[in-house]
């Protein structure tokens, strides 16, 4: 079913409308929250929550991309129960924390960034990338893919994936810095 | 607790640019799903052709056994041994390569008695080429020296010469990197090879279009020959003591230090490494390592790194396992200089002048260059 059709259910309030964006997303949005969680049961609870949050912001919002926006609802939402599960300390979350570490480590100790407006800054950064730079950070970092599927998906080498994230995360690193000193 | 601030943060990326990631996506699938449909065409054409000759091979044995030859039977119209195949756009409707023509202008010549010279063991600069600017994606490159030697490197045969992956300029027909000032060509593969007669080389999945290039293989004793105006002429056997190895030092002029750094740490990160005497280094499928006496440089080279880190069984796309190769490329520590050195033989300089450096993305440059001695 198009997207277009879909939203129109949601908008007309029909429930058709859920069933026909988990049939047509689901997969993808439970391959985002179950790398985010770890956990097929966690995840399968998300999707679920996830639809339940389309249902209920549709209308009023009126996504441009239907798939987009459903992916950005599971990530927040996994990441809200990340957080919680972490407070309970029942969670091993595959996200690669590891490699934005050091990052994280010097933004912390670089500046004010409670200050800054992330959202604008990472639109920013991400249009100051090339083109596939910018969907290789975002297949990493917002949908979670490990760099070899980033790799055989987009038919490039692991070691040039390996390469345009390095270089990403340096760039990133030095804007979120140079944000954070200008606050 | 862990502070999963930054990661939480990138999921308020404006949704044009997962629309994007979307778009890389499908068209990745589609390509892929092009080249899958090639190969089934390619199967059920050669299972069409079979069938078709079972049936002819009956007919003619019925026939046969009736004393008289008999037209085709029906069946061989029937769609059911003759399946009608209809090949996707891309393989019925393919662009001729794109080649691009080369202006006689680009064509540095190697004065005569170069060759002589270097025929006589002397290394000889090429005065010709230096001072050869080019403008490339903000950088500019100058190049400082053109040495050739009839001898390096030291301690390589020509029997390892002539198992070197060899030759010849094969780029993305669409590629953005024909930017060098040399004369060049730009092929694409396929097309090549359907033209050429050469074999068709099968790709491993991962490593798809992006090193077309490193998709030849082919024994340097038996090199392809360009003219003078960069158009293929075909192969040549290439004599004994033919091969002679060039040198081009190149300046570029507008790297910071920071991109320099950038540059070597990406090397690294590659899996390049330092050498602790410097010298030119190549390693070989079975991994033994052959160095030169290249002082002050570094050596590096992506080859280089898997074959460090693997054994021949992940070898790049053309570099068959067992054969040894040297694709080597020298940077210095220090400077804003390159040094990178090649193979030629007596008719023209392959490599791909700039590899990585003049790409600040570390998207790996497709273009070569050659350089006709003529």
């Amino acid at each position: 079913m198009e997207d277009e059709r879909i939203i129109g259910l949601f908008f007309a309030r029909d429930e058709l409308a859920i069933s026909a964006a988990e049939e047509k997303y689901g997969r993808l949005l439970l391959n985002i929250s179950k790398r985010i969680l770890g956990s097929s049961g966690d995840a399968e609870e998300c999707l679920n929550d996830a639809l339940l949050g389309l249902w209920r912001s549709i209308p009023p919002e009126n996504p441009l991309d239907l798939r987009a926006y459903a992916c950005k609802i599971i990530r927040n939402l996994s990441f809200d129960r990340l957080k919680r599960s972490f407070a309970k300390k029942r969670l091993a979350p595959e996200v690669p924390l590891d490699e934005l570490e050091a990052v994280l480590e010097d933004i912390a100790a670089g500046g004010d960034f409670d200050k800054v407006d992330f959202s604008v800054l990472l639109d920013s950064f991400l249009r100051e990338l090339r083109p596939e730079s910018r969907v290789v950070f975002l297949k990493r970092y917002f949908f979670f893919d490990s760099e070899p599927e980033i790799a055989a998906d987009l038919g490039i080498s692991l070691s040039k994936v390996k390469s345009l994230l390095y270089r990403a995360r340096l760039k990133f690193k030095e804007k979120v810095l140079k944000e954070g000193a200008d606050q | 607790m862990k502070n999963y601030r930054y990661l939480e943060e990138i999921g308020k990326v404006d949704e044009a640019f997962l629309k994007e990631v979307f778009a890389f996506n499908e068209s990745a699938e589609t390509k892929r799903r092009q080249k899958m449909n090639k190969t089934i065409i390619m199967k059920l054409t050669a299972v069409a052709a079979c069938a078709a000759l079972a049936v002819g091979v009956g007919a003619l044995a019925l026939s046969g056994r009736q004393g008289k030859i008999t037209s085709l039977p029906e069946a061989q119209e029937d769609s059911a041994f003759t399946p009608e195949i209809s090949e996707p756009a891309d393989v019925a409707e393919s662009e001729p390569a794109d080649v691009v023509e080369i202006e006689p202008a680009d064509v540095v010549e190697i004065e005569p008695s170069y060759n002589e010279r270097i025929a006589n063991g002397e290394t000889v600069t090429v005065e010709t080429y230096i001072g050869k600017r080019i403008e490339h994606q903000g950088f500019a490159y100058t190049l400082r020296d053109i040495t050739v030697s009839p001898t390096f490197p030291e301690g390589i045969t020509k029997a390892d010469i002539a198992a070197t992956p060899a030759v010849i300029a094969y780029t993305d027909s669409d590629s953005e990197d024909n930017m060098l000032g040399f004369d060049e060509k730009v092929y694409d593969y396929s097309e090549y090879a359907a033209e050429h007669g050469l074999p068709p080389i099968e790709l491993e999945e991962n490593y798809g279009s992006e090193y077309p290039w490193q998709y030849h293989s082919r024994a340097l004793d038996v090199i392809d020959v360009v003219d003078e105006n960069g158009l293929y002429q075909g192969p040549m056997d290439v004599p004994d003591g033919a091969y002679k190895w060039i040198f081009l030092e190149v300046e570029i002029e507008n790297l910071s230090d920071e991109e320099q750094r950038e540059y070597m740490a990406d090397m690294e990160l590659n899996g390049g490494r330092w050498i602790e005497n410097p010298v030119s280094l190549a390693i070989t499928p079975e991994g033994e390592e052959i160095r030169t006496a290249h002082p002050s440089f570094y050596a590096y080279s992506e080859n280089i790194c898997y074959m460090s880190e693997h054994t021949g069984e992940e070898l790049y796309d053309g570099q068959a396992e067992g054969k040894k190769f040297h694709n080597l490329v020298f940077a210095p520590r220090e400077t804003k200089t390159l040094v990178l050195g090649y193979c030629v033989s007596d008719h023209f300089v392959y490599g791909d002048l700039f590899l990585n450096l003049h790409n600040t993305e570390m998207t790996y440059t497709d273009s070569f260059v050659y350089l006709p001695l003529k």
